[in-house]
This record gives C-alpha cells, sequence and structure tokens, in this order.
C-alpha cells in the first residue's frame, strides 16, 4: 500500500513538473481593489466589494473539480495561489482563473486551507493545526534557491491554533488571524512565534480575512456571511460589524492588501447617507452604504466614492414627511419603494448625534415597487426641534443603522420633531449682507459678508414661543477684515434661555461651545468669532464667493436650537429677520480709525438696536450718523445702511453682486426702492429684475 | 364627517384645476409678452452711495398675511394642517416642498388665526390638511394674493 502511494506520489510530481513547464495563463492586471472568495466543493471563485459586501462569481470553472482553499493574493506577480484539493498542492490562477497545479518539493503530502502570500518576500506561508503539520513556507522567487521548496517554519505543536485563514499586514509583515473563539493572533512567519493580541468579540469560523493598504483587518463569518472590522493596533482589538457578505460553509478569502477599499479609478457603485458624520456616514466611519442594484428608494439612486457629508447633499427622493414628526403622536410619511426589499427608519430622539438601536420609527417593512403613506409613531421622549433621520431599503431585513449592505439604498433627512399641540411658523429666508467698513462708507458691493438665514419658532397653543431654531449658510465673503456673527433677540432675556437644552452645530457638527454668548443684556446667539476660520481660500483666490472665476467648495452653515425656560408671548417676540450683526474678532486689524476694536464694534442692520457689549463711543464717527436718542442706528447721514435684509422667497435665491460692483449696478430697480421709501420696486433683488452680468 | 369631507375634496379639487387654469392663462400671456419684447433693464444713472433715505425707511420688504385655519372637522381622528410656498402640479397631482412651509400645525377644535410674513415674490400657497389615519387623503386649498389679497380664512 505504501509503495503504491508513493508511486502515484511520484508519477503525479512528473505530471506536474510538466504542467508546470507550461504555465502560461496571465496574471491579473493589477493590483485589485476587490476581495477574492473561493467557495463550494467544486471551487467557484467570486469578487467581493468589501465596502458593501456585494459580491459576483467571477468564474464557476477555475479547471478543478474539487476545492481550493488557503488562497492568496501575490502583489510580486498578481497571481492567485491556493492549495488545490484535486491535485494536492500549490495552484496558480491568473485572469482567465484556471487554476494551474504547481509542484512543490517537500510536499507535507496533506490538503490545507489555511494559507496567504507574504508582502515582504515572494513566499507563499500555509498552515495546518496538528503536531504532524505546522507552518510551512515555500518561496515563489524563481530566483531563489529555495524556489518552490517547502520549509517547515514552526511546528504544529508550537503553534496550535483553530483558525480558518490568515492575511498578512500591508506594512508590518507580521500574520494575522481570528481563531473560532474571537481571539486575534499576530504570527511573525519567520519565526513562527505567535502573540494573542486580545479577544474581538465575536465567535465562528472566520473563513475568509483580509487586510487594506489602510491596515484595516477584515474578517468573513462562513455561518452569516457578516464582515468585521479590526484595527490590529488597538490595544483592545475589537471586531465591529462592517458588511453584509456572502455566507457559505466553505469559505476562504484574498485580497490585495496594497489596494484601498475603494477603487476611485471606476465609477462609484455604492451609494451613502449624507447626514453629519457622527451618525456613520462615511467610510471612515463604518457609515451606511449600500452597493448599486435595482433595489432603491424613490425614483432614482446616486452613487459616490465616498459619502458626501452634511451640509453637502445627495439626491433623496424616497421620504416625504406629510406631516412633522409629532413625539408621543402618530405622523404621516410617504414612502416610494423600487423594487422589493425590507424599510427600516431610524431617528436621532435625543440629538446626541447617533441612531441608537432603540431609536426606531419603521422597523422591517416589506415593499414592493410601490408608493404608500405610513402611519408612524415617534417616541414621546423625542426632543423638540431638526434631528436627523435615516432610512435604509434593502433586500437583507433585520440590518442596521450603519455599515454595509449589498444591495438597496439609504437616505438622511434632517426633519422636525414637534408636539402635537405645537405650531411652527417658519419665516420667509433672509440673505443678511453686509459691507464691514463701519463707520466708513463702504463700497456698497453689499458682498463682504452675506448669511442665509432661515429660521423657525414653536408656538404653544397659548401663542407663546417656546422654542427658535435658526439655520444658517454662508454664501459669500468679499472681506479682508476677521468678522464674526450673531443674532441678538432684542428684549429676550437670556436667562431665559434652556442652556442645558440649547443645540449647536457648526457643518452638522455638534459644537463644545455654547452658542448663548454670556454678559450681554439681551440674547446673543455668537455663531463664530470668525467666518474666515471656517472657509479655506488661496493666496490668488482670498476671497469667498465674490471674484468671477474663484470657485471655492468650502461650506459653513449653523444650525442653532435655542429653547426657552419660559415660553415668551408671540406678540412681545422680535420679528424676522430678527438682529443679525458682524463685529470685529478680537485682536485682529479692522480699519485704520480704530486698533483692533474687537468684539465692541458691531455692524448692524439699519435701525437694529445694538448689543450691550458695543462701544457706544464710536457711533458719529466717520460716516456713521446713529442717533441712539431716536433708536437710529448704523445708518449714513443720508440714511444708508451698512447692512441689507433681503427676502426674496423660498423660491429664489439672492445672488449679490461680485467685488466692487456697486449693487445699484447689478440691481437697478434698488434706486426705485430706495428713492419711494419701499413702496415701489419691492421685489428690486428678484433674478429678472438684475443685470446678471453683474452677479456672482 | 368623511363623507362631508370628501364633498369638499372633490370641490376643492375642482378648485384647484380652476385655478391652475387661470394660472396657465396667465403664464401663456406674460410668455407671449416675453417673445414679443426684450426686458430692458435701465441703466443706473447714479451710484449707490448718492441715495438718500429717509432715516426711519429700513430697507426691507414683506408682505402680511392673515390666515386662518379651520378647527378639526372630527374629535376622534386629528387634522395637520400644512401651508407651504413651494409647490408644483404634476400630474394632476400636487407636489409640495415641505421645507417651505410657512405653517405646519395639529388642527384644534377651534379657528385659529396666524399672521405670516412672506416675501413680496411669494404670491401663492397651498394648503394641505391631512387626517392622520391609515389611507390617508389630503384636502389641498390654494390662496393667490391677486384674488384673496392679504387673509386667508381657510375652511374644509
Amino acid at each position: 500500500m505504501f509503495s503504491f502511494k508513493r508511486s502515484i506520489q511520484c508519477w503525479l510530481f512528473v505530471c506536474l513538473v510538466v504542467v508546470n513547464s507550461t504555465l502560461s495563463a496571465a496574471p491579473f492586471e493589477s493590483c485589485p481593489s476587490k476581495a477574492f472568495l473561493m467557495q463550494q466543493i467544486t471551487a467557484q471563485l467570486y469578487g467581493v466589494n468589501l465596502v458593501t459586501g456585494n459580491y459576483s462569481l467571477l468564474s464557476d470553472n477555475l479547471g478543478t473539480s474539487d476545492k481550493i482553499n488557503a488562497i492568496g493574493f501575490n502583489f510580486h506577480d498578481n497571481y492567485i495561489y491556493g492549495w488545490g484539493y484535486e491535485w494536492g498542492t500549490l495552484v496558480r490562477i491568473g485572469s482567465d482563473f484556471q487554476a494551474t497545479p504547481i509542484a512543490l518539493e517537500n510536499n507535507p503530502g496533506v490538503n490545507f486551507y489555511v494559507g496567504d502570500v507574504s508582502l515582504n518576500e515572494n513566499s507563499y506561508y500555509f498552515y495546518r493545526k496538528g503536531t504532524n503539520y505546522g507552518l510551512y513556507k515555500v518561496s515563489l522567487d524563481e530566483q531563489s534557491s529555495d524556489y518552490l521548496n517547502v520549509i517547515k517554519v514552526i511546528d504544529g505543536a508550537d503553534l496550535s491554533i483553530t483558525i480558518y485563514d490568515l492575511a498578512f499586514h500591508p506594512d508590518n509583515g507580521f500574520a494575522y488571524t481570528v481563531d473560532k473563539n474571537g481571539v486575534l493572533y499576530q504570527i511573525n512567519v519567520i519565526t513562527g512565534a505567535s502573540f494573542a493580541l486580545g479577544n474581538v468579540g465575536e465567535i465562528g469560523t472566520f473563513g475568509a480575512v483580509y487586510f487594506d493598504v489602510e491596515g484595516n483587518f477584515y474578517i468573513s463569518r462562513n455561518t452569516d456571511g457578516y464582515v468585521f472590522i479590526i484595527d490590529v493596533a488597538d490595544s483592545s482589538p475589537s471586531a465591529s460589524f462592517f458588511a453584509y457578505g456572502p455566507s457559505a460553509t466553505q469559505n476562504d478569502g484574498a485580497r490585495c492588501a496594497i489596494a484601498p477599499v475603494i477603487d476611485e479609478s471606476i465609477a462609484s457603485t455604492t451609494d451613502y447617507g449624507d447626514a453629519p458624520d457622527s451618525y456613520g456616514t462615511t467610510l471612515f466611519s463604518n457609515g451606511a452604504r449600500h452597493g448599486l442594484s435595482d433595489i432603491y428608494l424613490g425614483n432614482s439612486i446616486t452613487t459616490e466614492h465616498n459619502a458626501n457629508v452634511y451640509p453637502k447633499t445627495d439626491q433623496d427622493d424616497g421620504i416625504i414627511f406629510l406631516t412633522p414628526l409629532l413625539a408621543g403622536s402618530d405622523s404621516l410619511i410617504q414612502v416610494q419603494a423600487t423594487g422589493a426589499g425590507y424599510l427600516n427608519v431610524w431617528g436621532d430622539w435625543d440629538r446626541d448625534g447617533e441612531f441608537s438601536p432603540q431609536e426606531k420609527l419603521i422597523s422591517d417593512k416589506y415593499m414592493d415597487n410601490t408608493s404608500e403613506v405610513f402611519l408612524v409613531n415617534t417616541s414621546s421622549s423625542a426632543l423638540n426641534g431638526f434631528t436627523w433621520v435615516r432610512a435604509r431599503f434593502t433586500s437583507i431585513p433585520d440590518i442596521v443603522a450603519s455599515g454595509g449592505a449589498p444591495d438597496g439604498e439609504v437616505e438622511d433627512y434632517r426633519v422636525l420633531v414637534t408636539n402635537s399641540g405645537n405650531s411652527q411658523i417658519q419665516d420667509t429666508p433672509y440673505y443678511i449682507a453686509f459691507e464691514d467698513s463701519w463707520p466708513e462708507q463702504g463700497d456698497y458691493d453689499m458682498n463682504d459678508v452675506v448669511m442665509l438665514q432661515n429660521s423657525s419658532i414653536l408656538l404653544t397653543e397659548q401663542f407663546e414661543v417656546k422654542q427658535i431654531e435658526f439655520q444658517g449658510q454662508l454664501k459669500a465673503m468679499g472681506a479682508d477684515y476677521h468678522n464674526g456673527f450673531a443674532i441678538q433677540l432684542d428684549n429676550i432675556l437670556p436667562s431665559n434661555v434652556n442652556a442645558s437644552l440649547v443645540r449647536f452645530e457648526i457643518n452638522g457638527v455638534l459644537q463644545e461651545v455654547s452658542a448663548i454668548e454670556e454678559g450681554t443684556d439681551y440674547l446673543v446667539i455668537k455663531i463664530t468669532d470668525d467666518l474666515r476660520s471656517h472657509i479655506q481660500v488661496t493666496e490668488s483666490c482670498k476671497y469667498y464667493k465674490t471674484v468671477e472665476g474663484c470657485t471655492n467648495s468650502s461650506l459653513m452653515t449653523y444650525n442653532v436650537t435655542v429653547p426657552f425656560i419660559t415660553p415668551i408671548s408671540l406678540n412681545e417676540f422680535p420679528q424676522a429677520p430678527y438682529n443679525p450683526f458682524i463685529f470685529a474678532q478680537d485682536a485682529t486689524y479692522h480699519g485704520d480709525l480704530f486698533f483692533h476694536p474687537g468684539r465692541a464694534l458691531e455692524i448692524h442692520l439699519k435701525n437694529k438696536m445694538p448689543t450691550s457689549k458695543v462701544d457706544p463711543s464710536w457711533f458719529g464717527v466717520a460716516d456713521d450718523a446713529t442717533q441712539e436718542a431716536n433708536n437710529y442706528y448704523y445708518q449714513t447721514s443720508s440714511g444708508l445702511p451698512w447692512a441689507l435684509a433681503i427676502n426674496p422667497g423660498s423660491q429664489e435665491e439672492w445672488k449679490h453682486p461680485i467685488e466692487r460692483v456697486d449693487l445699484i449696478q447689478a440691481y437697478p430697480d434698488f434706486q426705485i426702492f430706495v428713492e419711494t421709501g419701499g413702496n415701489k420696486s419691492s421685489s428690486w433683488f428678484s433674478q429678472s429684475n438684475a443685470v446678471n452680468s453683474k452677479l456672482y | 364627517m368623511k363623507h362631508h369631507l370628501i364633498k369638499l375634496t372633490i370641490l376643492n379639487i375642482i378648485i384647484a384645476i380652476t385655478i391652475a387654469g387661470c394660472g396657465g392663462g396667465e403664464e401663456e400671456d406674460s410668455a407671449v409678452a416675453a417673445t414679443a419684447k426684450v426686458p430692458v433693464i435701465a441703466e443706473p444713472t447714479i451710484t449707490t452711495s448718492e441715495l438718500v433715505s429717509d432715516p426711519d425707511f429700513n430697507f426691507t420688504s414683506s408682505t402680511d398675511l392673515d390666515v386662518t385655519v379651520p378647527a378639526s372637522p372630527s374629535t376622534t381622528v386629528s387634522y395637520f394642517i400644512n401651508i407651504c410656498t413651494d409647490f408644483t402640479h404634476e400630474n394632476n397631482e400636487v407636489k409640495i416642498n415641505y421645507e417651505s412651509c410657512k405653517l405646519r400645525k395639529t388642527l384644534t377644535t377651534l379657528e385659529q388665526a396666524f399672521t405670516l410674513s412672506l416675501s413680496n415674490a411669494e404670491m401663492t400657497l397651498v394648503a394641505q390638511i391631512w387626517p392622520i389615519e391609515n389611507g390617508a387623503q389630503p384636502v389641498t386649498l390654494y390662496w393667490n394674493i391677486t384674488e384673496s389679497g392679504h387673509s386667508w380664512k381657510i375652511t374644509i
């Protein structure tokens, strides 16, 4: 029997030598971003997008009738190597997806299902538990004296771990694996020494493991296909759910570890949300994402290489909030689904910037090519004000609010939560346009600072204001000076603000600093001490969106929610546009009239009162003709202002003049508007009344 | 009550179609005028700094609209009203941009009056009243400043 087996092996070896000499399949063209997954008893090879878990069959005929396991991608020659069970030896797979057996000297004579190709050296490492086996290495370098000669690195008695795959780190040369109990191991393949780095918190058969170029370690569990991500450099490494991948009883993975998981050289195939990143939006934050498919919300789906995080937005069209979300009550939303799948919707009821599993509005609602109006019940604990809602629609039920899914779509919405007894009154949007040269008359291009200001109030049933919310966006900044921006609510006491519930965000990021300025007589909501600090400009384009040809992708938005301890009678509450103003940043140049005037220099709309922090001794200086006794503020002796509040309505935007273009040159009707005291040409700001060539 | 509401819905749809028809006619006239005459924007003769304004004039322009929202037609089903500025008609359906809503509230047992501040460019509004129940169908009504002036008493 023994001699018969030896003779078979000798015959097989001769055959393999012949085959080996005819290896000719072309390698893969490049180091691919997709992972490879080998499955089934008769080997089938899949390509897996780790970002979403989306996978597709690459080949169901690899030229073998048996399994191939222990696969690894060799970035030294761009071939996949693995262990072919049909031949009991190493196989090489090229771009034709055909496995070619390779004869090995000192072949251990058994099959292996754990292996990968090193990045530091052109060698294939493979492992089998057991005292008769261990960790082996075979050189794939034709110039090496050990080419295709199997060397045992360490005996199985000294390296005894129950593992199903291993992968090489892109930088440090170590191999990593997770055993069935969830213990992460680092293996020094030179010495065979292994180190248990800690339990990652997930158990199972992790038959496919991969690295990306950033050193992120991905492990795929056979039973459910879940892909987890592990930071192997963490002192307490843990496995975080990453994507819903394919499940199988038999799995092995390979990946070019020096490739990023996102290949930006090809068209994007992934849909992301656009909520602030605290909600898990970008890939870096393991955000919600879906592979492009025929399943989506609404009539269309957008794809991105990575998420457009708020204030950048996607085009979402699947959900319509027919009513605000009413805390503790039923509300109406309309959902349009294309394709069949499960709808899950979360809401950030406590406004902590995250979706918890309990913050659910809809769970696993099955929809199949339909548009429906749903009655939904919002948690009674939901805080009043605008918050974020996330909807995910996919063929996979019971998904979580972040991580990848192979199909479907995610849509994020900024939605109002209120109580059923409240009324929301939304003010007309205002563009607040400033000249920042006060008290000297400016050039009236009205673009030193342009801020779009939206505001809304919540009224109680007694017609009292219980909360005000501002949402703004910097539209232009043609200023040399460093200006801060704030809004005063005249005659409203700051002590009436429920400070613990104030929520202040810049670009969707919760701010640690309070928006309520201290030491003022009336409530001042301070957005920033320096608008320039939020915008990136260049030496050649030092202004923000005021000079032709100077585009700028920077965005600066803010959201502030201010609840009041004691609701304020609507009749006593100031009206939009309220009292927005700019002020000089402390310790900065703001013209030749004053040395570093700082916070005490304010510029308001005409006849809007300054705050108690202003230096009144500067009134009447230069061109300013303020008469405090008559409540005439911030106007010249001709009655001209340093700031305008322009409300074109919600369907039109106001376009500011380009740099150094007089307002009248851009909007000729402004002359009539002023000369008639506003009785004529009251829509002077409309684009239909503008000289468009003079607008930015 | 629901039967009454359905009748009102039909009536409102008829009104809506009528209003929409009127609006279309006006647009057509405008289009004819636009093609017949190229709009000429007069060259300004002075600069902004040469303007003179009354010290009380605050340079803002807006329009106030007094709205009376109706009492809820039911004590068992809640009704919710959205009053919005941005809407279009597609396939005999009104598409509303709910981010443009000026007033959003649950109807109470009494009529309630509100004053809404509008831009001078906002000439029309839509009010949509939803019963908050399964299978909800809204009642949709319109306001046009040319026809209705500065007050709007909404009835259902």
